[in-house]
């Protein structure tokens, strides 16, 4: 463990254990062999330093567990933002970093030669010129720092563009607290937060899936590429431990808020199919060459939009039906007809009679609306549909669920 | 533009408030320490103080009275990244960004910005999201979020007019404490203490969407509210306990799904199921209760014992639906 410390060079080996620790929070180390026990170890130990006040241990006959457990509800800032602020540097990154922000401090412009000499002078850092110069460069692409001629020499100067001097900044800092929260990428938006000196955010977030942070690399890198109409190859492993690696013109992001789960929408022309890929089981994307015709994808994309229930194209142009008949009583569940307008998406709800009414909606893959028909249960007259499979699957549900909570069965029933 | 970089790190932070203090005044290893630790963790802050005060990153000053000085002479904070004004400037895009700022506004910040959003907030569709959400862009809901970051931000309370979820008109005085955003519902709703005579009374929640008027109120309340302290004491005395077999990818769905909520695990290795606690709040168990019902027979709810008997009844329910339309023939079509 000599070697070992807590910051890291890249986010990927602890993006898999921290979103395991989160999502599960049950294995134990022997669970974890697709890696070293040492590896475990490690980003293990890092986890539960990050996060000291969510982790809760659990000691099983199998070992010990760990878990990251907490109400994302009751916290004003996403904790696993954590990893993204955990990037290891060098002595003299960290101390160019202040030297050189405080040298330029006064609003002037210095060259490289001059803030090199200006350094040893002021400031009893002794760092050759080109360290000095390097770090000039890196903060010049990062934004920090601004160059122009003068003369010959080249001068930086901090760059103009400071939080405090955009305008509206009290209710930039309510919309910064916000969207930190809830956008892409929202730990960019965190550590301009983390700089507000007393600064109490107003805002808590409910059904808010924390874990997106950890693919927030992959999500923007897609969206890059979704902007330039590229094409690239998309690698990662699906939860069948499958390795999957293809050629696809990524489309749109699709954000599930019902199942907590995010993936691209793309192209793939090997099958010339519109198709979904969790981004969690992404590992990496690379840029291949621009696509000639990514308007006509997007076209289609949004043409098809209408049909998807969640986030499946089904493989296939066939629409699947699925009707269900429903007992609501009109004058005291008012409340489940506004829940069916509000979540039942496309589909239409047509009054029968007195305390009947008939939901149908159209749609690629009428099993993916079967998590939803559920949430009728104890209403449902009769449901009906094309796909005489998921039909039949959701009466036998029934049957299983009954038996499962019958009152006689309610000590022994057995799970499917 | 570098995403995964040490500047927005928390150790580079942590030194900034460390030179900060000691720009202000001289402190102590054990003072630097415990700024440190504030910031980052436990093993990083072992890592950081010594760094600091032998000399290693060459940015305090050791005085002979055995106190640290900072080297540096200018405070603030450096300029924003372009990766940070490019998240902003996609921040504007947002279509909920109406709500904080008019188009106007929101046209000056991105001149003031002057760059292109990082990425094309159109291209990110939020799937399944109830369909009424709030109004951003209505005038009259951004002039009421207005009032109420202000008010929460001033501890001020407000006379407020708004419609309950039970239809009834509901009028008072109340002092807003915080703001609730549902991803799902696509919603913000607020909590906020109603005062009578300058005593808090009850914690409201109240849809931004269903407010009618607000105005300044001419009640006082001078009490401290501890709204997290208050929503824990609400949270239910037992968990729901749920088993769990690993059959038609229902570990997962489920993990994913109650992400959000704290939750603790345990996988019975004889049984081969899992077994979860959720905790949650009462006033939400209509909503766990159809989530619940959503996974069908994947899980079996255990406890507590008053749950587990509504989702009884409903299925129950659901059963004597099905048997009296198999009797009619309702349902021949399934029958062949």
């Amino acid at each position: 463990m000599s070697d070992y410390r807590d910051r890291i060079k890249n986010l990927a080996k602890v993006r898999g254990y921290m979103r395991d620790l989160y999502l599960y929070g049950f294995r134990t180390r022997r669970d974890f062999d697709r890696k070293s026990a040492r590896t475990y170890d490690n980003e293990r130990r890092r986890i539960e330093g990050w996060l000291r006040d969510y982790i809760r241990f659990d000691n099983t006959v199998k070992g010990k567990s760990v878990c990251i457990s907490l109400d994302s509800a009751s916290v004003r800032s996403n904790p696993l933002f954590v990893a993204w602020k955990s990037k290891s540097f060098t002595d003299n990154d960290i101390t160019l970093h202040f030297l050189l922000a405080d040298a330029l401090g006064d609003g002037g412009a210095l060259s490289a030669p001059e803030l090199t000499e200006a350094l040893s002078e002021e400031y009893g850092a002794v760092f050759d010129l080109q360290t000095v110069r390097g770090k000039l460069r890196e903060y010049e692409r990062e934004g920090i720092l601004c160059s122009e001629k003068e003369g010959k020499a080249l001068k930086y100067r901090l760059s103009g563009c400071g939080y405090d001097a955009l305008p509206y900044r009290e209710r930039l800092d309510d919309a910064v607290a916000f969207f930190s929260q809830v956008s892409v990428g929202g730990y960019i938006g965190s550590t301009i937060i983390d700089n507000l000196e007393n600064y109490d955010a107003p805002f808590r977030f409910r059904h808010q899936s924390i874990a997106h942070t950890l693919d927030d690399g992959i999500t923007m890198e897609l969206l890059g590429y979704i902007r330039e109409g590229r094409m690239c190859r998309i690698e990662g492993t699906n939860k069948r431990t499958h390795s999957f690696d293809a050629e696809r013109l990524p489309l749109r992001i699709l954000d599930s808020v019902q199942t907590g789960r995010r993936y691209i929408a793309a192209y793939e022309p090997r099958v010339h199919r519109l198709v979904t890929l969790r981004i969690d089981c992404i590992d990496s994307v690379h840029p291949l060459e621009p696509h000639p015709e990514p308007g006509r994808y997007h076209a289609k994309a949004e043409e098809t939009a209408p049909k998807r229930w969640g986030v499946s194209y089904s493989g296939s142009q066939r629409i699947e039906q699925l009707c269900m008949k429903l007992r609501i009583d009109e004058e005291k569940e008012k409340f489940v007809l506004d829940r069916i307008r509000r979540e039942g998406r496309s589909g239409e709800l047509l009054r029968v009679d007195r305390d009947t009414y008939l939901y149908t909606v159209e749609v690629y893959d009428s099993n993916e609306v079967m998590p939803w028909i559920k949430t009728f249960v104890g209403r449902i007259i009769s449901l009906e549909g094309t796909n005489r499979a998921v039909v039949d699957k959701f009466y036998s549900d029934i049957r299983l669920m009954k038996e499962m909570y019958s009152q006689e069965e309610a000590d022994n029933g057995t799970l499917l | 533009m570098e995403h995964f970089s040490e500047i927005y790190g928390d150790s580079y932070r942590a030194v900034a408030a460390v030179l900060a203090q000691a720009s202000r005044a001289p402190v102590s290893e054990q003072e630097i320490a415990g700024i440190v630790r504030q910031h980052t963790s436990d093993e990083n802050a072992l890592y950081i103080v010594p760094k600091l005060t032998s000399g290693d990153w060459q940015l305090l000053r050791r005085n002979d009275d055995g106190l640290y000085s900072s080297v540096t002479k200018h405070q603030g904070n450096l300029p924003l990244t372009h990766l940070q004004r490019a998240w902003l400037r996609a921040m504007l895009e947002d279509r909920r960004c109406a709500a904080f700022f008019s188009e106007n506004e929101r046209g000056q910040i991105a001149d003031a910005l002057d760059c292109a959003p990082l990425y094309d907030t159109q291209r990110i569709e939020a799937v399944g999201v109830s369909s009424d959400g709030d109004s951003y862009d209505n005038s009259g809901y951004s002039a009421r979020l207005r009032i109420i970051l202000n008010a929460i931000r001033q501890r001020t309370l407000l006379y407020i007019r708004y419609t309950a979820g039970t239809g009834r008109k509901v009028s008072g005085d109340f002092l807003p404490c915080r703001l609730e955003y549902s991803a799902k519902d696509d919603k913000l709703r607020l909590f906020a203490m109603f005062i009578r005579y300058g005593k808090a009374v009850f914690l409201a929640t109240v849809n931004l969407g269903r407010i009618e008027s607000l105005r300044p109120s001419r009640e006082h309340y001078d009490g401290e509210v501890d709204i997290d302290g208050l929503r824990m004491q609400m949270r239910c005395s037992e968990p729901a306990v749920v088993e769990l077999v690993d059959r038609r990818n229902a570990l997962e769905r489920f993990m994913l799904q109650f992400s959000s909520y704290e939750k603790r695990t345990r996988y019975l290795d004889e049984e081969d199921k899992y077994l979860c606690s959720i905790y949650y709040d009462p006033s939400d168990e209509p909503e766990l209760l159809i989530r619940l019902l959503s996974f069908g027979p994947v899980i079996k709810l255990l406890s507590p014992a008053a749950l587990v008997d509504k989702l009884r009844e409903r299925i129950a329910r659901q059963w004597e639906l099905i048997s009296s339309a198999e009797t009619t023939g309702g349902d021949s079509d399934r029958q062949e």
